[in-house]
């Protein structure tokens, strides 16, 4: 039995040494050979590992971690076939084993290896966050760093205390019973991979700074295992719902006056996992299976997204909807791609998003919730308005104010990544069953209803009525907008700077008055270096002691 | 003559206005049919005013003319920066 992440790792380790014609070949044979592995794993616990005083549960399959695993290899090889014009190894060895960790976090069993694998996780997506070599990309990578730290620092702490506390060792649902303080740091760990505000803003800040083949791969794992972890574990965690809602309105606010199309897109990743994180806290079988049908859906759809935004970097130069407009004329092919992930993200039928967005809200409107309801259509309307309507007129219909450049024509291989994820957006729209099938409650939901087709088209025409009327005030400017970030960019800086200075003053005090002062005081000129041992008897007195100590180890 | 009886062209705007406008007309009706057909009937779980024809039309333009004027006219001029604002101090 192999593990399913083995292929990532391997590739990873084995892709810089490979001569650079068969690199993209095994990065893209990778995920597809780990989604055949994936196909053929029967249910239920595999692989273990023991260690003194307990068991790791390497491999658990179910239908949960079956379905988040087979999206992770689609995209996987889609990103990968997207980067397979790069010559160097390095982003994507670090990308294959992002990849890896978010696949072994999924079939974890027990916290201890979910924790491995997601420490992977955030080292190796810092990694794709380096290799783009811009010095805002070094800088953001560094805030990512610290942020990660802290999350996965309070998730082993939560997992720490949840063991002290009597926890199972299984990495199952925390909320069968009421909810211990172990549960929470939990959570709270979970809740910075989910890019629950305020933790969100290492997404938003990191990910329009990724490579644009980086920001495709980062696009997909980092978030979506979180909710895969939120909904094996905290199933019907009610402040969930509060906090899901809040995200899918605040990620679409950001992306009514984002500039870069990146940033746009990433702050709908929190927009659009909010649709998620409040399925779970609901915790009704309808809106479980809507957030995992909601993840997969996202995962295809978003990656369609950020390549059509790469194209668009790739192609003009930048992504400032300020410096961009008349793409649509001159990459006409780049509109469907667009608008088709455009239209699944805002939950269009026949596209992906509709059915699985409208899982979730029918959940809401089927437990009575009917203001949680309305604010998540107001969060699609935020959606259509700000990627559907903003993004596609802004960048690819609108006059560009500045004298055309001849565009860079587009790699191949990225146009046909981006058709491999328009037929799949369109494949999962159309025949939803594919997916509905694979969903572990087994809920029943059928999207296809005359009053859900006519309701998602009315809000999409009322939007873009909305829009016209207020293309005026909607209008992009060439400015940022302060977010969570600023608190450590700005006075955390400072801060911190203040700080450090303050030791420094002090340990010159302690230099002067103390140390120096002793010396001084001491009769017969004190010789600092008389008073040394000499290294190479050190070290031989450390190499006898460990020797020894060896030696009694053994015998 | 032929040039003078050709039709006019109809610019970007007026297309789209055109557009917009037939999708509207043409979705309000069906609505309007499917609630008259099914008034009175069972509506599962959702309030009644949610059955309204248009109601979700409304829900839309209502939506977007919110969030331009709540996120771009109120919470932007707050919260907007120059894009230099982080480069200058850091480095």
């Amino acid at each position: 039995m192999i593990h399913p992440s083995i292929p990532f790792f391997f590739a990873a380790l084995a892709l810089p040494f490979l001569p650079k014609n068969l690199r993209s070949g095994l990065s893209i044979f990778a995920p597809a050979f780990a989604l055949a592995i994936i196909t053929g794993l029967p249910e239920g616990s595999t692989v273990f590992h023991t260690l003194p005083g307990f068991t790791l549960e390497l491999l658990r399959v179910d239908s949960l971690s079956r379905i988040f695993a087979i999206v992770f290899c689609l995209v996987g090889v889609f990103g990968m076939l997207y980067a397979a014009h790069l010559k160097d190894a390095g982003e994507r060895s670090a990308s294959l084993a992002l990849m890896g960790g978010s696949i072994g976090v999924v079939f974890a069993g027990d916290w201890l290896t979910m924790f491995v694998f997601w420490e992977l996780m955030s080292v190796f997506s810092l990694f794709v966050i380096w290799f783009a070599g811009t010095p805002e990309s070094r800088k953001a990578g560094m805030r990512y760093l610290l942020l990660h730290v802290l999350g996965g620092g309070t998730l082993f702490a939560g997992i720490l205390l949840h063991r002290a506390g009597g926890g199972v060792e299984s990495f199952t649902a925390l909320t069968t019973g009421p909810m211990t303080t172990g549960a929470w740091v939990i959570l709270a760990g979970i809740a910075v991979n989910a890019a629950i505000p305020p933790l969100h803003s290492w997404l938003t800040d990191a990910y329009p700074e990724c490579s644009v083949t980086g920001s495709v791969v980062q696009s997909a794992f980092t978030t979506k295992t979180a909710v895969y972890a939120l909904i094996r574990a905290f199933p019907g965690q009610e402040s969930l719902i509060l906090l899901g809602v809040v995200m899918a309105l605040y990620g679409v606010v950001y992306a009514v006056f984002s500039n870069d199309i990146r940033r746009l897109l990433a702050y709908h990743i929190v927009s659009q996992v909010g649709f998620m994180v409040a399925g779970v806290g609901l915790g009704s079988p309808l809106s479980l299976d809507g957030a995992t049908a909601h993840a997969f859906c996202h995962i295809l759809y978003k990656g369609l997204l950020f390549m059509s935004a790469g194209a668009i970097v790739t192609a003009a130069g930048t992504g400032k909807l300020t410096e961009l407009g008349n793409v649509g004329r001159r990459m006409p092919g780049l509109i469907i791609f667009f608008f088709v992930g455009a239209l699944s993200i805002s939950g269009a039928p026949p596209f992906n998003g509709f059915i699985s967005k409208t899982m979730t809200i029918a959940a809401f409107g089927e437990a009575h919730l009917i203001g949680m309801e309305m604010l998540l259509e107001l969060a699609s309307v935020g959606t259509f308005l700000s990627i559907g309507l903003k993004l596609g007129w802004f960048a690819f219909f609108a006059k560009s104010s500045e004298e055309a450049e001849p565009y860079t024509p587009l790699p191949p291989n990225m146009s046909a990544a981006m058709g491999g994820l328009t037929m799949l957006c369109i494949l999962f729209g159309v025949w939803p069953d594919l997916l509905y099938r694979a969903l572990p409650q087994g809920a029943v939901y059928h999207p296809y209803t005359v009053s859900h087709v006519l309701g998602s088209l009315q809000l999409h025409v009322g939007t873009a009525i909305g829009f016209w009327v207020f293309l005026g005030v909607l209008a992009v400017k060439p400015k940022i907008a302060l977010d969570v970030d600023w608190l450590y960019r700005k006075p955390g800086i400072f801060l911190l700077t203040g700080f450090v200075g303050i030791l420094k003053k002090i340990g010159v005090v302690f230099q002067k008055d103390g140390v120096e002062a002793v010396y001084a005081a001491v009769p017969n000129s004190y010789d600092v270096d008389g008073k040394r041992v000499p290294v190479g008897l050190s070290l031989f007195w450390i190499s006898l002691f460990v020797g020894l100590l060896a030696f009694y180890a053994w015998t | 003559m032929a040039n003078k009886k050709a039709p006019k062209k109809i610019s970007q705007k007026n297309g789209l206005r055109m557009a917009l406008g037939g999708l509207t007309g043409l979705l309000v009706t069906m609505d309007i049919s499917m609630w008259l057909r099914s008034h009175g009937a069972e509506h599962g779980h959702a309030p009644v005013w949610m059955g309204y024809p248009g109601f979700f039309l409304v829900v839309g333009f209502v939506g977007a003319a919110l969030l331009a004027v709540v996120a771009k006219l109120i919470l932007f001029p707050l919260l907007k920066r120059d894009e230099d604002y982080y480069a200058e101090k850091e480095s």
